[in-house]
């Protein structure tokens, strides 16, 4: 493989590797910091 | 009940084959970076991501706290199908029946769980994710009550110290992307960034009454651990071979979440006889045990991946 071609393989992996760690905390951070009060407002305050 | 337990399968299941994937399709591909300055990357978009959502989830759970869920249910069918959609089926794998698949996933777990506790660095630094997630696991539960309650307003409030905590790990993270370590300094480094994480949660166990000094101790607390974590995930990266680290990194995960199961259990029951801040206090005094695992490291073979 050449240099150039090597260079953008590794930066399209870089790219799509931090693209599907994004999308994956997106979708973590909705319930990140509620969770605890969902539990308290569901009555599990022990 | 039922619903907590599907959700750490699947995280267990993601984590360590996202990695193992973006790390192995580097190594292939030639990559020259350090691996550690990947990871901050990472993990500042994570916190970036956890951000972003984590005040929309705050909003919109004022107004129901249940909504939240759908939100995440719906962000992550999301991130499966972009993960589908990057998905290359090896043609080994296409080809198998369900008996073969099935008995190389049961080989597969048992020789992962020998290489993982068979090596010592392994062993070691996995010991040290579960003392910190059994450490810090909860915390993560005890805060947005502490800081709701603290501050007397609505759910709102907690989406922006989210933001201030994340915003604190993403700096840790950059600090930890500029640094040029060598390896023989890592046990020190991660050593003494163990310890301010330690001190400062101590601290804000001893001002949890005073929310806006107890923040400032948790940012700081988050900065060391946003360095921390991907200083520690590079590490354990250089100590396996490309053909193992997806089972290494799942090792890894689920060693670290049975800390943070036991630390919940013991952390709850803490919680309950003496009150949040007594819990983080000593959260923070256990937080050193995970000194002894980096340090015992310092003398050792450079790389110990023959499994």
């Amino acid at each position: 493989m050449s240099g150039l071609a090597q260079q953008v393989s590794t930066h399209s992996i870089v790219r799509r590797y931090y693209g599907v760690w994004l999308v994956y905390s997106l979708a973590g951070g909705f319930l990140g910091g509620v969770y605890p009060l969902f539990l308290r407002s569901r009555g599990l305050n022990q | 009940m039922i619903a907590e337990t599907i959700d750490p399968i699947g995280t267990t299941f993601c984590n360590g084959a996202v990695d193992a994937w973006g790390v192995n399709a580097l190594d292939e591909a030639g990559f020259e970076g350090t691996t550690h300055g990947l990871f901050s990357r990472i993990s500042q978009l994570s916190s970036l991501g956890f951000m972003a959502t984590a005040l929309m989830g705050a909003y919109v759970g004022g107004v129901d706290i249940a909504w939240p869920w759908l939100l995440g249910a719906a962000g992550f069918l999301l991130s499966a199908l972009a993960g589908t959609l990057l998905h290359e089926r090896s043609r080994d794998a296409a080809g198998q029946g369900h008996r073969a698949m099935r008995a190389a996933v049961h080989a597969k777990i048992g020789s992962g769980l020998r290489q993982g506790f068979g090596i010592r660095s392994i062993r070691l630094l996995s010991l040290a994710e579960a003392i910190t997630l059994g450490v810090m696991a909860p915390y993560w539960l005890q805060w947005p009550l502490l800081f709701k309650d603290g501050y007397g307003t609505g759910v709102w409030v907690v989406g922006w110290v989210f933001c201030v905590l994340g915003l604190g790990k993403m700096l840790g993270a950059e600090a930890a992307a500029r640094i040029l370590t060598l390896t023989s300094a890592r046990p020190r480094l991660l050593s003494g960034l163990t310890i301010g994480t330690g001190l400062t949660l101590l601290g804000a166990g001893f001002l949890a009454g005073r929310p806006n000094q107890a923040l400032v101790l948790l940012f700081l607390m988050n900065a060391f651990q946003g360095a921390r974590e991907p200083l520690a995930l590079a590490w354990f990266n250089e100590e396996v071979a490309a053909d193992a680290r997806a089972t290494m990194l799942s090792f890894r995960g689920m060693v670290a979440t049975a800390g943070g199961a036991i630390g919940l259990l013991l952390g709850g029951y803490v919680t309950d006889l003496w009150g949040i801040p007594f819990a983080w206090k000593v959260a923070g005094a256990l937080c050193f045990l995970t000194v002894p695992c980096y340090l015992a490291l310092n003398r050792r073979s450079k790389f110990t991946s023959a499994v």
